[in-house]
C-alpha cells in the first residue's frame, strides 16, 4: 500500500484525479489536498483517508488572489508532506498542483504524476505547462498531446 | 428527478442560458428539477434550485437522477456517465461569455457525440424535446470506455511501483 497525496481544486478536476484511481483509491492510503472552497469544506471521500483544505484568498478570481494562494499553499504543502511522508503524488489539476509539484520537486522527490485533463484535446493547459517540468511522468487522455509533452508523456487511455 | 448542473467551479461563469431553459422545461413538463445554477443571478421559480452543493451531496444527486442535464465540463460527463445515467449536455460557449478561455466544452461535446444514452444540445431550445425523449427512454444509458480501464490501470501501475520505491 503506497500513501499518496491527491492534489486537485474542487469541482470537474476533483472528479477527474477520483476517475483516474477508481477502485485503486481505496486499494492505498490516500489523502486529499484541495483548494478549499465553500462546497469543499468537511467533505468525505470515498476511498480517502483525510482531506486538507488548501488556503483560498478574498478574489480568488482574479489573477493576485490566485498568486498569492498559491504562494501561501508552499509553505502549507511542505508541512503537510513532513506530516504525512507520501510515496507519491498525483494531480489533475488545476493550478493547486504547481505549489505542491514545486515542493515535492525541490524537497523530497517523490513519483509525481500529472495527469491532464480531458477538456484538453489540442493543447496543454497552463497548469500542465508548469508543472510538466516537475512531474515524474504525465498522462494524456488524448494522443495529440504527446508531441506538447515529451517523453515523460504517455498516452494510456482517457476518462471519457 | 432530473439534475441540472452548471459544474460546481465556485470560481466559474454564469450559464444562465441552461438555468433560464432547464427552468422553463421543468414548469412545461412538470417535473421534480434540481438545479445546482452556480454563479448566475437568475432564481429559478418552477425548478428547485441551489447555488453549489457540497462535493458528496452532488453525487448523491448525481445518483438519484433520473436523467442528468449539464454543462459540457469533465465532470458532469464522468460522473453522470460511471453512474450509468442518460444524460444531455450542454456546451458552453466563449462568444457568449460562457467560458473564460477557449472552446473546450464544443470539443469535449464533438468526443461525446453520437454514444449511447448521450445527448449533446446546443440551441437550449431544442431541450424540451430531448428531455422528452430522454425520458422515454430509460433504458438508453451510458457505460464507460474502454479508455477509461486502460488509463486506471496505467495509474495503478504508477502507484504500485511507487509502493516499491
Amino acid at each position: 500500500m503506497a500513501k499518496v497525496c491527491l492534489v486537485s481544486s474542487a469541482g470537474g478536476h476533483l472528479a477527474e484525479v477520483l476517475g483516474a484511481l477508481g477502485e485503486a483509491a481505496g486499494e492505498h492510503d490516500c489523502f486529499v489536498c484541495v483548494t478549499g472552497f465553500e462546497n469543499v469544506r468537511r467533505m468525505r471521500l470515498t476511498g480517502v483517508r483525510r482531506v486538507y483544505c488548501m488556503p483560498v484568498f478574498w478574489r480568488y478570481q482574479e489573477p493576485f488572489g490566485v498568486l498569492v494562494s498559491l504562494l501561501v499553499s508552499l509553505p502549507v504543502f511542505v508541512w503537510i508532506f513532513l506530516k504525512e511522508r507520501p510515496d507519491a503524488l498525483v494531480s489533475a489539476g488545476a493550478e493547486i498542483a504547481i505549489p505542491a509539484f514545486l515542493v515535492n520537486r525541490l524537497l523530497f522527490r517523490k513519483p509525481a504524476l500529472y495527469i491532464e485533463s480531458i477538456t484538453r484535446l489540442h493543447a496543454p493547459s497552463a497548469t500542465g505547462r508548469w508543472v510538466a517540468r516537475l512531474a515524474t511522468r504525465i498522462f494524456v487522455q488524448w494522443p495529440r498531446l504527446l508531441e506538447f509533452y515529451g517523453p515523460k508523456a504517455e498516452y494510456p487511455g482517457g476518462l471519457l | 428527478m432530473i439534475f441540472v448542473t452548471v459544474g460546481s467551479a465556485e470560481e466559474g461563469l454564469e450559464f444562465e442560458r441552461l438555468v433560464r431553459e432547464m427552468d422553463r422545461v421543468a414548469g412545461a413538463l412538470g417535473a421534480d428539477v434540481l438545479i445546482q445554477r452556480g454563479t448566475s443571478a437568475y432564481e429559478p421559480a418552477h425548478a428547485r434550485h441551489v447555488r453549489f452543493l457540497p462535493f458528496e451531496e452532488a453525487m448523491d444527486c448525481f445518483r438519484r437522477a433520473d436523467l442528468v442535464v449539464g454543462h459540457c465540463g469533465a465532470g458532469t460527463a464522468l460522473n453522470a456517465i460511471l453512474l450509468g445515467k442518460p444524460l444531455i449536455l450542454v456546451p458552453r460557449r466563449a462568444d457568449a461569455g460562457e467560458l473564460d478561455t477557449e472552446d473546450h466544452q464544443m470539443e469535449l461535446a464533438a468526443c461525446l457525440k453520437g454514444r449511447p444514452g448521450i445527448r449533446i444540445v446546443e440551441d437550449v431550445g431544442d431541450l424540451e424535446r430531448v428531455v422528452r425523449e430522454m425520458l422515454a427512454r430509460p433504458e438508453e444509458r451510458p457505460e464507460p470506455s474502454e479508455r477509461l480501464v486502460r488509463l486506471r490501470a496505467a495509474v495503478g501501475d504508477f502507484l504500485l511501483r511507487a509502493e516499491k520505491k
